[in-house]
Formats: structure tokens, sequence, C-alpha cells
């Protein structure tokens, strides 16, 4: 299986959309232009989003009887420890993610490493496991099990299937969950025929 | 509620499979691998740059060249060796699939669209609809540019206040 977020896994910003190069944002210019380094021509449009305003108050004074002061904001009273690189932060700074407290650069390494389970957005691929039960139903007839119980997981996981997509508003996807659920409900209706022939073949 | 989300394009290759939608404020991939999906998001206020090429893909040209020179050497072969022309026939039937992808992706080539974020990049390939390409290039480019333009006055410091005028002198005294 492919290792899921192989997009954000090193992600350091802009880069040659030919060799993957990392290119300097400052340097890059909009128009036709060749990579430094593979000489591929691409055409470039370049941004420059502004940095969101951030306001820092100071929360409380740091004085013999305080505690220590954050890394980022000496005059901030440090109220926990990283868990990953141990710095003092601040309550600005602190992201409480798995349990876990972090500075802010220390989150944004974990998260485009894929390493924090709450960074990332996770869905259950319905359609492939509707699939995977049809498939096995069909393929794995002689096992008896396969097919008995293979299409109700279909069945089920097409409707699990629906309910996501109502939830999420997502129209996209619907006619491919119609039709494994349509094919699904034949396969069972046809391991329903069967079972009855069968059962009946054997009655004396 | 979700706003509707739209379809603009995909990114597949041999390991995963890609599909990007788009949001009224973010591009989102949703990144299929088996049973999970994963679900990234780059939304129009981060955007660094937005690129466009044509590429032919070497993974692709590789493998079907691989293949098609394969099928069409036992073609020959088999002419060369005077065997039954059922087999030459059925060696050129498998490889011209090859040949014509082959054939295809020399000439049209695969438009590839890519969006850099501060965090994350998406990615969106066209390989015959040319028109499609550049009409997302374009459409995602003006959005994007306008977003940002709109984000800047609320990020931008709040101006400076006017200098506040000299205090006035003191009232003269006058004549005792």
């Amino acid at each position: 299986m492919a290792r899921l977020g192989s997009w954000r896994a090193g992600y350091s910003g802009v880069s040659c959309p030919r060799c993957s190069r990392p290119l300097r944002h400052e340097t890059l210019q909009s128009g036709q232009q060749a990579c430094p380094a593979c000489d591929g021509l691409f055409e470039a449009v370049r941004f420059d989003p502004v940095e969101p305003r951030r306001v820092v108050p100071e929360i409380a004074g740091v004085g013999p009887e305080g505690s220590a002061p954050c890394a980022r904001h000496a005059r901030n009273q440090a109220e926990a420890a990283c868990a990953r690189c141990g710095q003092f932060i601040c309550s600005l700074c602190k992201i409480e993610a798995d349990g876990k407290v972090y500075c802010s650069s220390c989150f944004e390494r974990l998260s485009v490493d894929g390493a924090l389970a709450s960074g990332v957005t996770l869905l259950w691929n319905w359609p492939a496991l509707a699939g995977t039960c049809l498939l096995a139903s069909v393929f794995l007839w002689f096992t008896f099990v396969a097919p008995a119980f293979g299409w109700m997981a279909g069945i089920y996981f097409c409707i699990r299937g629906f309910k996501d997509k109502k939830s999420r508003n997502e129209r996209d996807g619907l006619f491919t969950l119609s039709a494994l659920l349509c094919i699904n409900i034949l396969v069972g209706l046809g391991v329903i025929a069967g079972g009855v022939a069968m059962f009946g073949a054997l009655k004396p | 509620m979700t706003p509707q989300r739209r379809y603009l394009g995909a990114d597949h290759d041999m390991a995963s499979r890609k599909k990007v939608f788009r949001l009224p404020d973010a591009l989102e991939t949703d990144e299929a691998s088996f049973i999970r999906i994963e679900r990234t998001r780059v939304y129009f206020d981060d955007v660094l740059a937005i690129t466009r090429h044509r590429q032919l893909g070497l993974p692709f040209m590789v493998f079907n060249g691989l293949m098609a020179g394969g099928f069409l050497s036992g073609a020959l072969f088999s002419w060369m060796s005077k065997a039954e022309p059922g087999l030459i026939i059925f060696f050129g039937v498998v490889a011209l699939p090859f040949v014509l992808a082959l054939a295809a992706r020399l000439v049209f080539g695969v438009d590839v669209i890519t969006v850099y974020g501060r965090r994350t990049m998406t990615r969106m390939k066209y390989f015959f609809r040319k028109g499609r390409a550049r009409e997302v290039f374009e459409d995602l480019t003006r959005e994007i540019d306008a977003r940002q333009q709109k984000a800047a006055p609320a990020a931008a410091p709040p101006p400076a206040l006017p200098p506040e005028p000299p205090p006035s002198p003191p009232p003269a005294a006058g004549p005792a």
C-alpha cells in the first residue's frame, strides 16, 4: 500500500514542477522561465501572501517570583515545555495535539512529516471497500464464506459511503457508490438464489 | 454546512490516486490509497505560486515503450522465423494499445498545473483537455490574486495616527 501523505512529507515550499528541486520564492518571477537545475521550462505566477497580523500581548510580567520566560516571547510567562524540543512556551505558542503540548515550529514540522495523527484528515475509502467485497464475493465463490457475507458487507459500506457523502455535502462519487450498491444487491440476489437452488437440490 | 465542492482534475500515478476539488476558498485534494483517503487543502490565502508546464512523463513512456518494444519484437521474431501468421497478428494486436498510448503521449504531452501553498501543494494533470487546463490555470490565478488582494488590507498594520498638534503656548499673563 502506498504511503499516505506523500505530498506533505518533506514539503518545503515552491520547487521546480519538473525536477522538484527547491526554488527560492523570493527569486521566482511570474512568466515563462527555466529551472536553474534542470533547465526545464515552465510558466509560473508568483504570489506574495500577506502574513496574518500577530498581536502579542504581554500576558504576565516575569519577575523573581514568576516562572521562566517563553523562548519566543521574552516578556511572557512560560506555561509549559514543548514535548519535542523542550523549549519553554507561553500560552500564545502552546499548541495541544494528541495529548501533548508542542511549540509552533515543532507542531509545523511534525505536521509536515505526517507524524501527528490529529494533524491529518483521514477518511474511509468506502467505494474501495465495497468494491473489494464485491470482488471477493465473485472471485472467492468457492470459499462459500466470501459470497455469503461479502455482498452484505459491500451493501453496508455503500450505505456508509452515502451517509458520509451526505454529511459532508459532497456529490462526487455518488455514481460509483450507486453502481456498487446495485451490483452488490444483484450478487446478493444471485447468492440467495444459488443457495436456495443448492439446498433445494440437496433435499431428498 | 460544508460548501459544495467542484471537481477540477486528478493526478494519478502507480502508487496513489489523487483528485483535486475546488472549494470557494481553497483547493481540496483527496489522496486515495486503498481503504483510506487523506484530505489536504491549499487555501488561496496561502498560495505562494502556481505553475504550468507540459511534460511527457518518464515512467509512462518507459513502461509503454518497453511493452510496445517487447511485443513488437515478438511479432518481428515470429515473422523472421516464419511462424504462423496468427502469432504475428496476436503480438501485433497486443502491442497496438501501447504503441497508440506512446504516440498519443508524444503528440499531446500532459499539461501539469501545480499549486504551491505554504504548507502543502496540489497538482492536476490534463492529458487531452488542453483548453480545460488553460481555463483552470487562468481561473485559479485570477481567484487567488483576488483573494490575496482582498486579504491584504485586513492584514496590513493599522495606519499611523496623524501627528498630534504641538501644544499650544500657555496663555500670556495679562497685565496685573
